[in-house]
């Protein structure tokens, strides 16, 4: 637990995921399902038919209309919340660096979902990727903050063939977080892809201050050969604060991609800087999307 | 606009290197970041609305190479034709040394024409209420027209100006000119001038105070800037004639060297010619080109190499050279030495030179033309030209020892030096001291001058204040050539062998006390002699002169002036006075060299300044 600030976790177990839409859920929990279950919230009433659990025959209605009607409730059913985690090289850098960020961030979300009786699963792109079962509840905690605590920035990821991948796995819809950078190709199409999957999909963009504002960067000087850390690709570059002023566009320009893919898909974006406290991210920015509550 | 020294764009060559260090120098500096995805949209995005960005990258070497074409360019000293005329009282120097006779590229007119134009328009533009005067620029300056606001007089002393056939002293004239305008408010000293000339410090100073005509043009001239005429000593009677050649040219030019023979030089009206040689050269610019001829004369006989141009040649009075085999005199040399097998060898060896040995040096030396003294010298020269080796004179500043002195400098354009390698001289010891009021020092080394000549009251005095023996002087081929033309200088003969420049003045030998100097146009003047001498005028025509009196001699007068035979206008290096604002145009006007290169180096620092700016803004 030791991602997390003490402070913090209190606070997180007052919070749920929410969703936007039902889901099929796999086991039981707190969240209504599409099923039609034996719990607690009535949904309507039907004749009742030979074979019928006579337990849930509604007696007063026999009473008023001497006819056996059927009460049928709502199933309570929990979620599964995928944590897909871009640990690429590139989430290595900046400082603090992006991956430190995406790892807390992705611990608050797994708290938040696993106190509150739903499944959360972890999904790690990159060299040292993989995904593991579905924990539950708070025995599950602690394994998948171990996990998470291992997770280390590394090797090439392209980020559109990742997720498709990661998405092909999961066999329900749930909730799925993409906590990464998003400075990949097919970016977008990672969220199209998990969308199609009628996942839930939440983009968390994580930058670094460097990468928001390069004139924070002291190693960006004048004549500069750029090398990408995953490709190894150079790009001569020599920095001017008209090179500056483009970048900043271009950057809007790629969020603003991000942002429309995620509206042709119901997705949110949201965007992080890697010097953004965990606490402010999960209370103030997920809270304020309708993401937590 | 034009280039005054064009080979200086050969400078350019330096921004291969330039280019080359940039390339070196130019390795980016690797930064590892996350992705180059946001970068690579940047560059696209940049190419794509500033097509320039490319050269962006490259500002700094533009801009360097911007600061090196330009420093290129004021190194060829770039100058435009700048609308003259005068609006003050003015001075104007013509130039009328050889070159100015110089014919145009291309033309039958020559510079004189062109430059009195130019004087004229100039002298039109001057106005009623202003005055002007007119000087000359010859071997001496002369006051042609005085101060004064007579246009009439102006001109006619300005058209019956001509180019003469000797150098000109520039810088006496402007010196003269300077000192008419000294008393006036306002003056102008305006030089018309082809600018052959011979730069140096004074006369840069003298150009800096005024404005400069131009009318040089890029003429192509071959000549003889140096001609020589000695007897062989082997055989009487035969002489050696050397014949140096140079030209500027635009390629190589073969001419004909032909050296003929008057049949009677006291008949120089028209002479019979009789060639003695002809030999094909070919000269390239800017070469010397030297040969040695040799001929049979008698003492009188008047000799002229002639250069036979193939090609069309700017000026005439250098193609030709005009000696006179001098008359056999013998030179009566006294040697004071006590060992004197050396310099007594290298004497005998002088053609026509007569040596007697003594001791010590006799309490009179008449009679004698030399006095060679090997030792120290005594406090009072004796009463005829000195040739010394040994201490300094006692009465002078105090003399001092130096041992194994490095030779800095030779003054080896000194007649007496001139053919003789002193450079590398090996000596163990020698003096140095003062060199005497209004001498020279001719050698000089770390701790002072070792030879000096000066004028003594008893003549020319020469003297290298070291002794034969402590150097390995009497073992090198110098030593007989430095010895030879030491007494020819020091006893003047040099000109009476055949050789004499045109436009220096210089007194001759001669008897009686009237003498008339017949020019080569017959013309007669009358000159006093004294003393057995007459000092003769600079001679500005180029020929066979003629001395008569109680007895004749022939002088052959020739123009050999490497600088009048190079007549390419030189680099104008100083920044004449700005022409526009002083004088504004009247509208008779003509046009001068305005240089351009000041503008230059400061549109070059500009662009340096500019480039350290971008320097430190890309750094930052």
């Amino acid at each position: 637990m030791s991602l997390l600030p003490a402070g913090l976790l209190q606070r997180l177990e007052r919070l749920q995921v929410l969703a936007r839409r039902t889901f099929r859920g796999t086991g039981a929990g707190e969240r209504r399902s599409r099923q039609v279950g034996s719990w607690t919230e009535f949904r309507d009433h039907r004749e009742y038919a030979p074979g019928d659990d006579l337990r849930h025959l509604d007696w007063n209605a026999f009473a008023r209309l001497e006819r056996l009607y059927l009460k049928r409730f709502h199933a309570q059913h929990d979620v599964t919340v995928h944590l897909v985690v871009d640990a690429s090289a590139s989430m290595g850098f900046g400082v603090p660096a992006k991956i430190a960020q995406a790892r807390m961030v992705a611990a608050a979300l797994a708290w938040v979902s696993l106190t509150s009786h739903d499944r959360a699963r972890l999904h790690v792109l990159g060299s040292s990727g993989g995904s593991t079962p579905a924990f539950i509840g708070r025995a599950g905690l602690r394994q998948l903050m171990a996990k998470l605590g291992a997770v280390e920035a590394g090797g090439p990821v392209h980020l559109g063939d990742a997720v498709t991948s990661v998405a092909r796995m999961l066999p329900e819809p749930g909730i799925a977080f993409v906590v990464s950078d998003f400075l990949s190709e097919g970016a977008e199409s990672a969220i199209e892809r998990l969308a199609a999957r009628r996942h839930q999909v939440h983009a968390l963009r994580v930058l670094a201050p460097q990468e928001l504002d390069p004139a924070q960067d002291d190693t960006l000087r004048a004549d500069m050969e750029l090398v990408d850390c995953e490709t190894s690709g150079r790009l001569a570059v020599t920095l001017s604060p008209r090179m500056r002023a483009l970048y900043a566009e271009t950057l809007a320009a790629h969020e603003e991609s991000l942002r429309a893919a995620c509206r042709r898909t119901g997705a949110t974006l949201t965007l992080l800087s890697s010097a953004d406290p965990v606490e402010s991210v999960v209370l103030r920015q997920l809270q304020a999307q309708g993401i937590v509550g | 606009m034009g280039l005054a020294f064009p080979f200086g764009l050969l400078l350019a060559g330096l921004a291969i290197p330039l280019v080359l260090l940039y390339i070196l120098k130019l390795r980016r500096r690797s930064v590892p970041i996350s992705s180059t995805l946001l970068w690579r949209r940047v560059i696209e995005d940049s190419r794509a609305n500033a097509p320039w960005e490319r050269l962006r990258r490259h500002l700094l070497l533009l801009l360097q190479l911007l600061a090196l074409l330009l420093l290129v360019l004021a190194f060829a000293a770039p100058f435009r034709r700048a609308e003259l005329s005068l609006t003050h009282d003015s001075i104007l120097v013509l130039d009328v040394s050889a070159s100015m006779g110089s014919r145009l590229h291309g033309s039958e007119r020559t510079r004189m024409d062109e430059a009195k134009k130019r004087a004229r328009e100039l002298l039109l533009s001057v106005g009623g209420a202003r005055r002007a005067a007119l000087v000359l620029a010859g071997p001496e300056p002369l006051v042609a027209a005085p101060l004064s606001a007579d246009e009439p007089r102006l001109f006619e002393a300005l058209d019956a100006a001509q180019a003469l056939e000797s150098p000109a002293d520039l810088g006496a004239a402007l010196e003269l000119a300077s000192t008419l305008a000294r008393g006036l408010e306002h003056a102008d000293v305006v030089l018309v001038t082809d600018l052959a000339y011979v730069p140096d410090p004074a006369l840069a100073q003298e150009l800096s105070r005024c404005r400069v005509v131009d009318v040089g043009d890029d003429a192509e001239n071959v000549g003889i800037p140096a001609a020589a005429l000695r007897s062989v000593a082997s055989r009487l009677g035969t002489h050696e004639v050397l014949v140096g050649m140079t030209g500027r040219l635009a390629e190589p030019e073969r001419v004909t060297l032909v050296l003929e023979a008057a049949a009677d030089a006291h008949e120089p009206d028209d002479p019979a010619w009789t060639e003695i040689s002809r030999e094909d050269v070919v000269v390239e610019s800017g070469a010397r080109l030297s040969r040695v001829l040799a001929v049979d004369a008698q003492p009188g006989s008047l000799l002229r190499a002639r250069l036979l141009p193939s090609r069309e040649d700017a000026l005439a009075a250098d193609d030709t050279a005009w000696l006179v085999v001098p008359e056999r005199t013998t030179l009566r040399v006294l040697l004071v030495s006590e060992r004197p097998f050396l310099l007594e060898h290298a004497l005998r060896a002088v053609p026509g030179v007569e040596v007697a040995v003594a001791p010590a040096l006799p309490g009179s030396v008449v009679g004698m033309d030399l006095v060679v003294i090997d030792g120290p010298l005594p406090a009072v020269l004796p009463s005829a030209p000195v040739l010394a080796f040994g201490e300094p004179l006692a009465t002078g500043a105090p003399a001092s020892v130096i041992e194994h002195p490095s030779i800095m400098r030779v003054e080896d354009r000194h007649p007496a030096l001139r053919h003789a390698r002193l450079h590398e001289l090996s000596i163990a010891s020698a003096w140095t001291s003062a060199v005497p009021p209004g001498g020279r020092a001719l050698i000089e080394t770390g701790g002072g001058a070792i030879a000096a000549a000066w004028s003594a009251p008893g003549g020319r005095a020469l003297a290298f204040w070291f002794d034969l023996v402590e150097t390995d002087l009497p073992l090198r081929v110098a030593f007989p050539v430095l010895v030879a033309d030491s007494v020819d200088w020091l006893t003047e003969r040099a000109g009476d062998e055949g050789t004499w420049p045109g436009g220096r003045a210089r007194s001759i030998a001669m008897s009686g006390s009237q003498v008339e100097l017949v020019g080569p146009d017959g013309s007669r003047r009358r000159l006093e002699a004294r003393d057995g001498s007459v000092q003769l005028p600079a001679l500005t025509r180029c020929g066979a002169w003629r001395l008569e009196g109680a007895t004749s001699r022939s002088l052959g007068v020739s123009l050999l002036s490497p600088t009048e035979t190079d007549i390419a206008p030189r680099p104008l290096n100083v920044s004449p006075a700005p022409a526009a604002e002083a004088m504004p145009s009247a509208g008779d006007s003509t046009s001068g060299r305005a240089p351009l290169w000041p503008l230059a180096v400061a549109l070059a620092a500009c662009v340096l300044i500019a480039e350290w700016s971008v320097y430190h803004r890309r750094r930052e």
